[in-house]
Protein backbone atom coordinates (compact mmCIF):
# COMPACT_ATOMS: atom_id res chain seq x y z
CA UNK A 1 0.00 0.00 0.00
CA UNK A 2 1.27 3.61 -0.94
CA UNK A 3 0.51 6.62 1.26
CA UNK A 4 1.66 10.30 0.54
CA UNK A 5 1.93 12.80 2.04
CA UNK A 6 1.46 16.47 1.95
CA UNK A 7 3.61 19.40 3.74
CA UNK A 8 2.53 22.72 4.75
CA UNK A 9 4.86 25.40 6.06
CA UNK A 10 3.60 28.72 7.85
CA UNK A 11 5.67 31.76 7.57
CA UNK A 12 7.00 31.22 10.73
CA UNK A 13 8.92 27.82 9.44
CA UNK A 14 6.48 25.52 11.39
CA UNK A 15 5.98 22.85 8.93
CA UNK A 16 2.87 20.15 9.57
CA UNK A 17 2.84 17.28 7.56
CA UNK A 18 -0.32 15.16 6.83
CA UNK A 19 -1.00 11.58 5.77
CA UNK A 20 -3.18 11.24 2.38
CA UNK A 21 -5.10 10.46 1.90
CA UNK A 22 -6.28 11.46 5.63
CA UNK A 23 -5.64 9.32 8.73
CA UNK A 24 -6.57 12.01 11.48
CA UNK A 25 -2.33 11.55 11.60
CA UNK A 26 -0.26 14.71 11.93
CA UNK A 27 3.02 16.00 12.69
CA UNK A 28 3.86 19.37 13.40
CA UNK A 29 7.80 20.50 13.54
CA UNK A 30 7.85 24.20 14.94
CA UNK A 31 10.19 26.71 12.18
CA UNK A 32 13.32 26.74 14.91
CA UNK A 33 14.14 23.54 14.22
CA UNK A 34 17.40 22.85 13.09
CA UNK A 35 17.20 21.16 9.42
CA UNK A 36 19.01 17.94 10.54
CA UNK A 37 16.44 17.41 13.13
CA UNK A 38 13.57 18.55 11.39
CA UNK A 39 14.45 15.88 8.66
CA UNK A 40 14.99 13.20 11.16
CA UNK A 41 11.30 13.88 12.84
CA UNK A 42 9.72 14.39 9.63
CA UNK A 43 11.47 11.04 8.42
CA UNK A 44 10.42 9.19 11.40
CA UNK A 45 6.89 10.23 11.37
CA UNK A 46 6.91 9.00 7.11
CA UNK A 47 8.28 5.91 8.61
CA UNK A 48 5.89 5.41 11.63
CA UNK A 49 2.55 6.02 9.19
CA UNK A 50 3.97 3.81 6.54
CA UNK A 51 4.43 1.05 9.46
CA UNK A 52 0.80 2.00 10.48
CA UNK A 53 -0.48 1.64 6.97
CA UNK A 54 0.84 -2.14 6.44
CA UNK A 55 2.92 -1.09 3.56
CA UNK A 56 6.18 -0.17 1.85
CA UNK A 57 5.13 3.40 0.93
CA UNK B 1 -21.35 65.09 -30.66
CA UNK B 2 -25.35 66.85 -31.27
CA UNK B 3 -27.38 65.01 -32.76
CA UNK B 4 -28.81 68.22 -33.75
CA UNK B 5 -30.17 71.21 -32.21
CA UNK B 6 -33.87 72.61 -33.16
CA UNK B 7 -33.43 76.02 -33.56
CA UNK B 8 -35.84 78.95 -33.26
CA UNK B 9 -36.70 78.92 -36.57
CA UNK B 10 -37.10 74.96 -36.53
CA UNK B 11 -41.16 74.11 -36.77
CA UNK B 12 -43.53 71.29 -37.95
CA UNK B 13 -41.36 68.74 -39.95
CA UNK B 14 -37.87 69.96 -39.55
CA UNK B 15 -38.40 69.82 -35.66
CA UNK B 16 -39.98 66.55 -36.42
CA UNK B 17 -37.05 65.30 -37.92
CA UNK B 18 -34.82 66.03 -35.56
CA UNK B 19 -36.30 64.83 -32.43
CA UNK B 20 -36.82 61.34 -34.48
CA UNK B 21 -33.57 61.29 -35.24
CA UNK B 22 -32.58 61.84 -31.16
CA UNK B 23 -34.97 59.48 -30.36
CA UNK B 24 -33.47 56.64 -32.60
CA UNK B 25 -30.13 57.30 -31.19
CA UNK B 26 -31.28 56.64 -28.05
CA UNK B 27 -33.39 53.32 -28.62
CA UNK B 28 -29.66 52.26 -30.10
CA UNK B 29 -27.87 53.29 -27.06
CA UNK B 30 -26.47 50.01 -25.67
CA UNK B 31 -27.59 49.92 -22.33
CA UNK B 32 -24.34 49.57 -19.79
CA UNK B 33 -24.27 48.74 -15.96
CA UNK B 34 -21.76 49.05 -13.47
CA UNK B 35 -22.71 46.92 -10.20
CA UNK B 36 -20.91 45.03 -7.68
CA UNK B 37 -22.46 41.41 -8.58
CA UNK B 38 -22.82 39.57 -11.77
CA UNK B 39 -25.70 39.78 -13.97
CA UNK B 40 -28.40 36.91 -14.49
CA UNK B 41 -31.10 35.48 -16.23
CA UNK B 42 -33.66 38.06 -15.30
CA UNK B 43 -31.87 41.16 -16.15
CA UNK B 44 -33.53 40.71 -19.42
CA UNK B 45 -35.67 42.82 -21.94
CA UNK B 46 -37.64 43.65 -19.22
CA UNK B 47 -35.55 45.37 -17.96
CA UNK B 48 -34.18 47.29 -20.80
CA UNK B 49 -31.09 45.20 -22.01
CA UNK B 50 -30.75 43.95 -25.37
CA UNK B 51 -28.21 41.85 -27.48
CA UNK B 52 -24.47 43.41 -26.87
CA UNK B 53 -26.18 45.28 -23.61
CA UNK B 54 -22.56 45.69 -21.25
CA UNK B 55 -22.42 44.80 -17.44
CA UNK B 56 -19.39 45.42 -15.67
CA UNK B 57 -19.05 44.01 -12.05
CA UNK B 58 -17.03 46.64 -10.29
CA UNK B 59 -16.60 44.11 -7.43
CA UNK B 60 -14.16 41.67 -9.31
CA UNK B 61 -13.20 43.41 -12.21
CA UNK B 62 -15.08 40.71 -14.68
CA UNK B 63 -17.03 42.36 -17.90
CA UNK B 64 -19.91 40.45 -19.14
CA UNK B 65 -21.98 40.88 -22.43
CA UNK B 66 -25.29 40.13 -22.91
CA UNK B 67 -25.91 37.17 -25.92
CA UNK B 68 -29.87 36.80 -25.56
CA UNK B 69 -31.99 39.14 -23.42
CA UNK B 70 -35.22 36.57 -23.72
CA UNK B 71 -37.47 37.99 -20.84
CA UNK B 72 -36.63 35.64 -17.89
CA UNK B 73 -33.76 33.57 -19.41
CA UNK B 74 -31.30 36.30 -20.52
CA UNK B 75 -27.84 34.93 -21.47
CA UNK B 76 -24.53 37.06 -19.84
CA UNK B 77 -21.28 35.86 -21.26
CA UNK B 78 -17.77 36.74 -19.88
CA UNK B 79 -16.20 39.14 -22.07
CA UNK B 80 -12.23 38.02 -20.72
CA UNK B 81 -12.33 35.11 -19.40
CA UNK B 82 -14.74 32.93 -21.63
CA UNK B 83 -12.74 29.65 -21.40
CA UNK B 84 -12.57 30.30 -17.74
CA UNK B 85 -15.19 29.65 -15.01
CA UNK B 86 -13.95 31.57 -11.72
CA UNK B 87 -11.43 30.36 -9.14
CA UNK B 88 -12.81 28.32 -5.69
CA UNK B 89 -11.53 29.13 -2.26
CA UNK B 90 -8.97 27.25 -0.98
CA UNK B 91 -8.38 25.36 -4.56
CA UNK B 92 -4.75 24.71 -5.73
CA UNK B 93 -4.72 25.94 -9.40
CA UNK B 94 -1.68 25.70 -12.21
CA UNK B 95 -1.47 29.19 -13.51
CA UNK B 96 -0.69 28.01 -16.89
CA UNK B 97 -1.80 24.59 -19.14
CA UNK B 98 1.68 22.11 -19.32
CA UNK B 99 1.99 18.59 -18.87
CA UNK B 100 3.62 17.61 -15.44
CA UNK B 101 6.71 16.32 -15.71
CA UNK B 102 10.05 15.25 -14.32
CA UNK B 103 12.82 17.84 -13.22
CA UNK B 104 16.58 17.87 -13.54
CA UNK B 105 18.82 19.22 -10.40
CA UNK B 106 18.46 22.66 -9.93
CA UNK B 107 22.08 23.27 -8.49
CA UNK B 108 20.65 26.11 -6.15
CA UNK B 109 21.46 29.86 -5.77
CA UNK B 110 19.52 30.88 -8.83
CA UNK B 111 15.73 32.20 -9.05
CA UNK B 112 14.05 29.98 -11.76
CA UNK B 113 10.74 31.95 -12.58
CA UNK B 114 8.15 30.55 -15.14
CA UNK B 115 4.70 32.54 -15.99
CA UNK B 116 1.51 32.11 -14.61
CA UNK B 117 -1.77 34.07 -16.45
CA UNK B 118 -4.38 35.02 -13.63
CA UNK B 119 -7.76 34.87 -15.73
CA UNK B 120 -9.70 36.74 -12.28
CA UNK B 121 -9.40 39.30 -9.59
CA UNK B 122 -8.16 36.28 -6.89
CA UNK B 123 -6.55 36.50 -3.41
CA UNK B 124 -3.85 33.88 -3.35
CA UNK B 125 -2.79 32.46 0.03
CA UNK B 126 -0.18 29.98 -1.07
CA UNK B 127 2.62 28.88 -2.80
CA UNK B 128 3.13 25.42 -4.03
CA UNK B 129 5.65 22.83 -5.13
CA UNK B 130 6.57 19.01 -5.00
CA UNK B 131 9.89 17.91 -4.30
CA UNK B 132 10.79 14.48 -6.38
CA UNK B 133 14.14 14.15 -5.23
CA UNK B 134 15.16 14.54 -1.98
CA UNK B 135 18.33 16.56 -0.35
CA UNK B 136 18.56 16.47 3.45
CA UNK B 137 18.67 19.41 5.32
CA UNK B 138 18.80 21.57 2.39
CA UNK B 139 15.87 24.53 1.52
CA UNK B 140 13.97 25.97 -1.07
CA UNK B 141 11.40 28.81 -1.22
CA UNK B 142 9.04 30.10 -3.75
CA UNK B 143 7.66 33.34 -4.68
CA UNK B 144 5.60 35.38 -7.08
CA UNK B 145 6.67 39.01 -9.42
CA UNK B 146 4.77 41.12 -11.34
CA UNK B 147 5.09 41.32 -15.00
CA UNK B 148 6.63 44.12 -16.98
CA UNK B 149 3.91 45.96 -18.87
CA UNK B 150 6.19 46.20 -21.50
CA UNK B 151 8.87 43.85 -21.81
CA UNK B 152 6.61 41.50 -19.98
CA UNK B 153 9.50 40.03 -17.97
CA UNK B 154 9.62 39.66 -14.21
CA UNK B 155 9.69 43.09 -12.26
CA UNK B 156 10.55 44.67 -9.10
CA UNK B 157 11.24 43.31 -6.10
CA UNK B 158 8.51 39.74 -4.93
CA UNK B 159 4.85 40.80 -4.54
CA UNK B 160 5.21 37.52 -1.72
CA UNK B 161 7.50 34.82 -1.15
CA UNK B 162 7.56 31.84 1.15
CA UNK B 163 9.41 30.48 4.21
CA UNK B 164 12.07 28.01 3.86
CA UNK B 165 10.54 25.10 3.03
CA UNK B 166 12.43 21.22 3.67
CA UNK B 167 13.59 19.40 0.82
CA UNK B 168 14.53 17.06 2.73
CA UNK B 169 11.83 14.70 2.14
CA UNK B 170 9.57 13.90 -0.93
CA UNK B 171 6.01 14.92 -1.38
CA UNK B 172 3.84 18.16 -2.07
CA UNK B 173 4.84 21.13 -0.21
CA UNK B 174 3.16 24.18 0.01
CA UNK B 175 4.00 27.54 1.91
CA UNK B 176 1.72 30.10 3.53
CA UNK B 177 2.42 34.20 1.75
CA UNK B 178 1.27 37.15 3.39
CA UNK B 179 -2.45 37.37 1.23
CA UNK B 180 -2.13 38.72 -1.59
CA UNK B 181 -4.41 40.41 -4.29
CA UNK B 182 -3.91 39.72 -8.01
CA UNK B 183 -5.84 41.58 -10.91
CA UNK B 184 -5.69 39.53 -14.08
CA UNK B 185 -2.69 39.13 -16.24
CA UNK B 186 0.46 37.61 -16.12
CA UNK B 187 2.93 36.99 -13.60
CA UNK B 188 6.27 34.99 -12.96
CA UNK B 189 6.51 32.11 -10.00
CA UNK B 190 9.52 31.86 -8.96
CA UNK B 191 11.77 29.25 -6.90
CA UNK B 192 15.44 29.07 -5.03
CA UNK B 193 16.99 26.37 -3.10
CA UNK B 194 20.18 25.99 -1.32
CA UNK B 195 20.32 22.34 -2.64
CA UNK B 196 22.75 21.25 -5.26
CA UNK B 197 20.78 17.91 -6.20
CA UNK B 198 17.17 18.49 -4.94
CA UNK B 199 14.60 17.90 -8.15
CA UNK B 200 10.85 19.26 -8.15
CA UNK B 201 8.16 18.37 -10.45
CA UNK B 202 8.03 20.48 -13.70
CA UNK B 203 6.38 21.23 -16.92
CA UNK B 204 9.73 19.77 -18.27
CA UNK B 205 12.32 20.75 -20.77
CA UNK B 206 10.44 20.97 -23.94
CA UNK B 207 7.43 23.49 -21.67
CA UNK B 208 6.53 26.66 -24.39
CA UNK B 209 5.38 29.00 -21.91
CA UNK B 210 8.16 31.11 -22.63
CA UNK B 211 7.61 31.17 -26.44
CA UNK B 212 4.05 31.17 -25.69
CA UNK B 213 4.40 34.53 -23.42
CA UNK B 214 6.90 36.39 -24.76
CA UNK B 215 7.48 35.00 -27.89
CA UNK B 216 10.86 34.22 -30.04
CA UNK B 217 12.83 35.72 -32.36
CA UNK B 218 13.36 32.79 -34.78
CA UNK B 219 11.02 30.05 -35.13
CA UNK B 220 14.08 27.13 -34.34
CA UNK B 221 13.94 28.70 -30.89
CA UNK B 222 9.98 28.66 -30.37
CA UNK B 223 10.73 24.81 -31.94
CA UNK B 224 11.46 22.00 -29.00
CA UNK B 225 14.94 20.25 -28.56
CA UNK B 226 16.71 23.47 -29.89
CA UNK B 227 19.14 25.09 -27.38
CA UNK B 228 17.40 28.68 -27.25
CA UNK B 229 13.98 27.25 -27.21
CA UNK B 230 13.03 28.40 -23.67
CA UNK B 231 11.14 26.46 -20.40
CA UNK B 232 12.68 28.95 -17.45
CA UNK B 233 13.98 31.89 -16.80
CA UNK B 234 17.11 31.98 -14.76
CA UNK B 235 18.90 34.62 -12.44
CA UNK B 236 21.43 33.21 -10.65
CA UNK B 237 21.22 34.67 -6.85
CA UNK B 238 22.29 33.19 -3.54
CA UNK B 239 19.78 31.82 -1.86
CA UNK B 240 17.90 33.14 1.39
CA UNK B 241 17.01 36.31 0.25
CA UNK B 242 15.06 37.76 -3.16
CA UNK B 243 15.75 39.81 -5.70
CA UNK B 244 14.48 43.10 -7.09
CA UNK B 245 14.65 42.06 -11.00
CA UNK B 246 13.90 45.10 -12.45
CA UNK B 247 16.25 45.42 -15.82
CA UNK B 248 17.52 42.27 -14.67
CA UNK B 249 19.36 39.72 -17.52
CA UNK B 250 17.76 36.24 -17.41
CA UNK B 251 19.93 33.16 -18.54
CA UNK B 252 17.24 31.15 -21.33
CA UNK B 253 17.23 27.62 -20.24
CA UNK B 254 15.83 24.41 -22.66
CA UNK B 255 16.17 22.30 -19.08
CA UNK B 256 14.00 20.96 -16.53
CA UNK B 257 16.04 22.51 -13.66
CA UNK B 258 13.44 24.54 -12.27
CA UNK B 259 10.09 23.77 -10.02
CA UNK B 260 5.94 23.92 -11.12
CA UNK B 261 5.08 26.53 -8.88
CA UNK B 262 1.26 26.47 -8.25
CA UNK B 263 -1.06 28.38 -5.94
CA UNK B 264 -3.81 28.30 -3.40
CA UNK B 265 -6.95 30.65 -3.47
CA UNK B 266 -7.98 32.14 -0.27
Amino acid sequence: MEIDFEFHTALDGTITVTVVPPNGNSLVVSGGTPPAERDALIVAFMEEQRALAGGEG
Amino acid sequence: MPIGTISNGDTGLSARTKINAALAAIDATVKVTSSTSAPSATDDSSEGYAVNSKWFNNLTGIEYICRDATDGAAIWVRQDNADFFGYVSTRFYHGILGTQAGGAAIGGNAVKLHPIVIKERVIISELAARVITAEATKNFQLGIYAAHPTTRFPTGNPLATTASMSCGVTGAMSGDITDITLDPGLYWVAMNTDSTTAVWSTYGSGGNNIPLILGTTSASQSASGNASSTSVLSFNHTFGTWPDLTAASYSYGNNSAYAMVFFRVA
